[in-house]
């Protein structure tokens, strides 16, 4: 098989094998990019409360802490309570948390499920196991491969040692002007 | 058939991301060797138990919601808390942990510096001025322990 034609076979095949891995690690890339604005793995729903039930930290009243709940229409839902030195109680609920301020009265009750498709495609990106970073180790040569073989693909005016060569040189001094930059 | 066998990986990959079990599974540590401790007994005197396997009980009160590698429990003192990190042997922490006690086995270690910029590093990636480790600071004793995460049951 000549060179060129192997090439092209290597690229071809590689780059199907691939497409699935790179979409997956692409779009987390892009959500992962963008965590300060965005929260993709989880959908937050917050709503704000005021309560005049008043609990105190060092004698916990059980039966306080219900009527909270009941008030939030949250009972059902009850977990546990959390209630560190400051006047921030936590109610954890099934799907989320209550959080009052007991000085304040003041507080939210948080609702969190997870973003399909994000949750799990940023699951794999942040890599969950062993097996799947000796996985993900091979994608990453694999996609190595399909980028040196896609240089040498097309000859002519178009290739690598033309108009190819303009943006490939691109491609790689933006990057390198980033770096002075930043 | 080409087109059926694209098919059908297309719609395994979707069943996969509606499923929503990713993570979800609490592991149990077979033939377990660890010693079972209790959160006093690790407050009076962690050096005892330094870089030993442990099983100790508590309730978890935080899991990092961005990377899922990172969680804290509490024993009877509120105000004690244990960082809990899971490596990557295992997949992340999921949130329906958040308020379950569970009791979890692991190496108890001291955080090296380098685990320690490791985690700064985490935090400054997630963009989060995360509470709980503010207050883990703080904290008279435990402050510079870890869990090195093996296995967990709910209770």
């Amino acid at each position: 098989m000549k060179l060129r034609k192997l090439n092209r076979v290597t690229h071809r095949d590689i780059g199907y094998l691939i497409a699935g891995m790179t979409i997956i690690y692409a779009i987390s890339g892009i959500a992962l990019n963008h965590k300060h604005d965005w929260n993709s793995n989880y959908i937050i729903d917050q709503r704000t409360f005021t309560t005049d039930i008043r609990i105190n930290r060092d004698s916990t009243d059980e039966e306080k802490v219900y009527q909270l709940l009941d008030e939030l229409g949250e009972i059902k839902n009850f977990k546990t309570s959390y209630y560190p030195t400051g006047d921030k109680l936590t109610l954890f609920l099934v799907g989320g948390s209550a959080i009052v301020n007991t000085k304040t009265g003041e507080g939210y009750v948080e609702r969190i499920s997870k973003r399909p498709l994000f949750y799990q495609f940023n699951f794999l990106h942040y890599n969950p196991g062993k097996w799947w970073k000796w996985f993900s180790d091979i994608f990453c040569v694999a996609l190595i491969l399909v980028t040196i073989t896609g240089l040498f693909i097309i000859k002519g005016k178009n290739g690598i040692t033309r108009r190819g060569a303009v943006l490939t040189a691109i491609g790689i001094i933006l990057p390198v002007i980033f770096l002075f930059i930043y | 058939m080409i087109k059926r066998i694209l098919g059908l990986a297309i719609i395994v990959a979707l069943f996969a991301a509606c499923g929503n079990t990713a993570g979800d599974k609490s592991t149990v540590d077979e033939g377990n060797s660890s010693e079972q401790v209790t959160f006093a007994s690790i407050t009076e005197d962690p050096d005892q138990y330094l870089n030993k396997e442990i099983t100790l009980e508590g309730k978890v009160v935080h899991v990092c919601m961005h990377s899922g590698k990172k969680m804290y429990i509490v024993g009877e003192d509120p105000d004690i808390r244990l960082f809990i990190s899971a490596g990557e042997e295992v997949p992340k922490f999921p949130m329906e942990l958040l308020g379950s006690e569970i009791s979890v086995t692991g190496v108890f270690q001291k955080i090296e510096a380098g685990a320690d910029m490791e985690k700064e590093h985490e935090n400054a990636e997630e963009g989060e001025e995360c509470e709980t480790e503010a207050a883990i600071a703080k904290q008279p004793v435990l402050a510079d322990m870890m869990l090195n995460y093996k296995a967990h049951t709910v209770k």
